[in-house]
């Protein structure tokens, strides 16, 4: 019989763990922080009141217009093709599995300038459109890219992906019996689709297309080039062209309102997701081969994506790359810089990662505070996160110019992405059992024998696909450099930025492509590497 | 294997938030016993386990190895400092090694060849030497669990804790794993737990088993003697169907054979109904599972008596058979305090 006893009170014991993973949360929180607290106590004054009276309306409202239309395109985009993809036969389908995914090397603001390139009255879309009706620029309307609607098009472009990832994984898990039952009580398939398998995989969907949208409003570099005024923009201009860093902060406040926001929905999405997959035992739904009429349009409908999102945009920029002849002169060093940045940051980003992650396993006080610096690292963009460091410099009076803000940048980086490296990481563990840890100890094994023998092995597994994805994120990474670099520092991306922004598109090729193509291997490696774990899945 | 200790828990609690999940219990495992620990989930069972594995620490009395004392609400000696085996439900095989360096994780004190040797010996032991090379996930779910007992037997274990170590497997593969694995215990000689919610798995793989119900072992003994002679209804109930009976409702030829009580608990193995004398009793229904042929009685005109027993012939519905008593599988038992 169970008998109340009176409660012991909890110790709160800061053991070797919780004190490992608070260092680590404080590295990682500390930029936010900083972000945070300057956005709440100061500025405020005369900038700030103007701010509010003349732009603030319009940049949340720009922002919130963005993130809506972006999340129809991103789902339009994603959620039929991984359908299809994933438990259909089609022409084509084997390429479109990994090809889906390769938008992910280009970052956004890339595809903002071959897009805005092809699109533009001198550009090949309108000439091909005079060409054939004899028209007259005067004569038509064409959409512009400068505005909401086109920023939102090249954010949905080179963000799908993520939901794409995540809507594949979870119909691919969906589990045979619920759909061959759906089928005996004479649902069709399109019925199926509706009823069954999208709520079944909403949860998953939701958590990729929040990941998704979470970019977009982090998004400085395509949202400056097409001139939408979203808060990263503002954030940016106050800082930079009104040399008002206190009302930069408060701005940056409302954008991370918005970002912890649908990092909540993601969070919620997935714990939902969780439970869901872990229900009984399945069997992958073997593919069920497409008519010919049927098949025939389901490759045209990928096809479309991947021109629209890679294959239009990645040429062009070729294209204009070796029309106007390569200029190499100054490549050499903002590409050593980009790879020792993202070394560097992808090494310190691993690094906490990996002690977040292990030393959350030890107790609940370091899997908060772990997961909540992780968190919050990860949906504050990085322009404020920029923004906190710059702050920090400043308090410890250190210079903006010097090789201080260099290592402020890879801990900026590492801050921003570390959340990012920690899931593989995680997903590595949960994948094994859960009483690793005591069979360990039943062996003997103490607590740095455990580490060093089972957690780090154990969370190695996920190392690769962490490594690559940190490398490639860092690699992209825009306004935090812009901001944090010192002078005459460039990489890639800032250089891209730079001639773009100058109406110099012909220069900003090379680096934007090189970008890409750096990103590209491992996005292609990893997945190779998600496909053939899908595929042996369904094998067993 | 006299050197082998008996493992002793004394008055255990483990109490989470106010609720005793473990209550004052006390068992000693034998050396070369294979000690069950019976009951149903949420019965405290696993949470015993780790008390004596010093995954937990106790909140009152004592665990105890012989004389020396691994837990008590001074001391606490942790799992890695007992030598105590643990064998799980999932296996826990480490993911990263495979079958041999499994099976040589606990053998760290030793060289690389001696470590190796020994573990591959092991494996042999269990019939498991071709297969020394396979990682976890190539391995099947009877292999993986003689793995996990062949690496926790390695490393020369103290005593060795069980909990539902073949609930995870088919049924097929169940019998097999298990007479190998439980032999291999058996032979090391240390003391043994099994802890388990499946009764016939308590009765015919242990030598002694304790009842646990709601955090308070309610009886230890031999499977025979709890059988036959359970001290209170609880325990009379985790080891098999009962069926409680009115006095009044049994025929008076039976009466003689019972002790004096209101009410009776009879196991169906108690009715015999292909007797050749014995009270006349109309067949409501019968069905033969595979080795009984099992009945329901109609019982003085209103009740229903359920019975079990072997025959070649199985009566059907609405027939009268002669239906005799075995009095041993009869208990007049106090009734469960609540």
């Amino acid at each position: 019989m169970q008998q109340r006893v009176a409660p012991r009170l909890p110790s709160l014991r800061l053991s070797p763990a919780a004190m490992t993973t608070l260092v680590a949360a404080l590295l990682i929180g500390a930029p936010v922080i900083a972000a945070l607290t300057t956005g709440l106590i100061g500025g405020g004054g005369q900038a700030w009141t103007h701010i509010v009276s003349t732009q603030l309306a319009g940049y949340t409202l720009a922002t919130l217009g963005v993130l809506a239309l972006t999340t129809a395109l991103v789902l339009l985009f994603a959620v039929p093709s991984a359908w299809f993809v994933s438990l259909f036969d089609f022409p084509g389908r084997s390429i479109f599995e990994w090809a889906l995914i390769l938008p992910l090397a280009a970052p956004g603001y890339v595809l903002a300038y071959a897009w805005a390139d092809i699109m533009e009255v001198g550009g090949p879309l309108q000439s091909a459109l005079r060409d054939i009706t004899g028209l007259s620029a005067r004569d038509y309307w064409f959409p512009s890219l400068y505005s909401i609607p086109g920023l939102s098009f090249v954010m949905a472009c080179a963000l799908y992906p993520y939901a794409y990832l995540t809507a594949r994984a979870a119909f691919t898990n969906l589990s045979l019996c619920t759909m061959e039952a759906a089928r005996s009580l004479g649902a069709s398939p399109f019925r199926i689709f509706i009823r069954v398998a999208l709520p079944a995989a909403r949860p998953a969907i939701f958590a990729g297309l929040a990941l998704a949208l979470m970019e977009t409003a982090a998004d400085y570099g395509a949202a400056s080039y097409l001139g939408v005024q979203t808060l990263s923009v503002g954030i940016f201009r106050a800082w930079h062209s009104f040399s008002e860093p206190a009302v930069a902060a408060r701005l940056a406040f409302l954008l991370i309102l918005i970002a912890f926001g649908l990092q909540l929905i993601e969070r919620q999405a997935r714990g939902r997701g969780t439970i869901q997959q872990t229900a009984t035992r399945w069997r992958t739904p073997k593919r069920q081969t497409l008519g010919r009429r049927s098949g025939l349009i389901v490759t045209v409908g990928c096809t479309a994506i991947l021109l629209l999102a890679f294959i239009f945009p990645v040429s062009r920029l070729v294209w204009i790359s070796m029309e106007t002849g390569i200029g190499q002169k100054a490549m050499w060093r903002p590409f050593f810089n980009s790879l020792t940045l993202a070394f560097a940051g992808s090494a310190l980003a691993f690094l906490l990662a990996v002690t977040v992650v292990i030393s959350s396993r030890q107790n609940r006080f370091s899997q908060i505070i772990g997961r909540l610096a992780a968190g919050a690292g990860y949906a504050a963009p990085g322009i404020v996160l920029a923004l906190g460091a710059l702050f920090i410099l400043s308090w410890s009076g250190l210079s903006v110019a010097g090789p201080a803000a260099l290592v402020f940048l890879v801990w900026i980086y590492a801050s921003r992405f570390t959340a990012a490296g920690a899931e593989p990481l995680n997903a590595a563990f949960s994948r094994a059992p859960a009483s690793l840890g005591n069979a360990a100890r039943s062996l003997g094994a103490n607590r740095f024998q455990r580490l060093v023998r089972v957690d780090l092995p154990v969370a190695m597994s996920g190392a690769a696909a962490a490594s690559i994805i940190l490398f490639v994120e860092m690699l992209k990474e825009l306004p935090a450099t812009l901001m944090l670099r010192p002078f005459n520092w460039d990489t890639l991306a800032v250089q891209a930025h730079a001639y773009a922004s100058d109406e110099r598109l012909a220069a900003a090729t090379l680096p934007s492509l090189m970008i890409t193509a750096a990103g590209l291997l491992p996005v292609i490696l990893l997945s190779l590497q998600l496909t053939r774990a899908g595929e042996s899945r369904a094998g067993g | 294997m006299s050197e082998h200790l008996p493992l002793h828990a004394v008055g255990v609690s483990r109490i989470y938030d106010g609720l005793a999940v473990v209550n004052d219990a006390s068992l000693t495992l034998e050396p070369g016993k294979i000690t069950a620990l019976l009951g149903q989930s949420g019965a405290g069972k696993s949470t015993l386990l780790r008390l004596f594995a010093g995954l937990e620490p106790v909140d009152t009395g004592e665990i105890r190895l012989g004389d020396k004392t691994l837990s008590s609400n001074t001391t606490h000696l942790p799992a890695e400092g007992r030598s105590i085996g643990l064998i799980f439900q999932d296996f826990a095989l480490f993911p990263h090694l495979n079958a041999r360096d499994n099976v040589g994780f606990g053998l760290s004190q030793l060289g690389r060849a001696e470590r190796r040797k020994r573990a591959a010996e092991w494996l042999e032991r269990l019939g498991l030497s071709h297969r020394s090379r396979a990682y976890p996930h190539q391995l099947s779910g009877g292999e993986q669990q003689r793995v996990s007992i062949a690496r926790a037997l390695a490393a020369n274990p103290v005593a060795i804790l069980m909990d539902e170590p073949f609930s995870g497997l088919d049924v097929t593969l169940k019998k097999e794993v298990r007479d190998i694995a439980l032999a291999a215990v058996s032979e090391a000689g240390i003391p043994a737990l099994l802890v388990t919610h499946d009764a016939s798995e308590a009765m015919r793989d242990a030598d002694r088993i304790a009842v646990m119900r709601d955090g308070v072992i309610l009886q230890e003994d031999t499977p025979e003697t709890l059988y036959l002679k359970p001290t209170s209804l609880g325990v009379a109930r985790a080891l098999g169907p009962l069926q409680p009976v009115n006095r009044e409702d049994l025929p008076t030829e039976w009466l003689g054979q019972l002790p004096e009580a209101e009410t009776y608990c009879i196991r169906p193995e108690a009715i015999r109904f292909n007797a050749s004398d014995g009270h006349p009793m109309e067949v409501i229904s019968s069905r033969r599972t595979s080795t009984v042929i099992e009945v329901e009685l109609k019982l003085n005109g209103h009740a229903v008596l359920h019975g079990a027993d072997l025959g070649a012939r199985r009566p059907a519905p609405g027939e009268t058979v002669n239906v005799s008593l075995v009095p041993d599988f009869v208990f007049s038992l106090p009734p469960d305090p609540v």
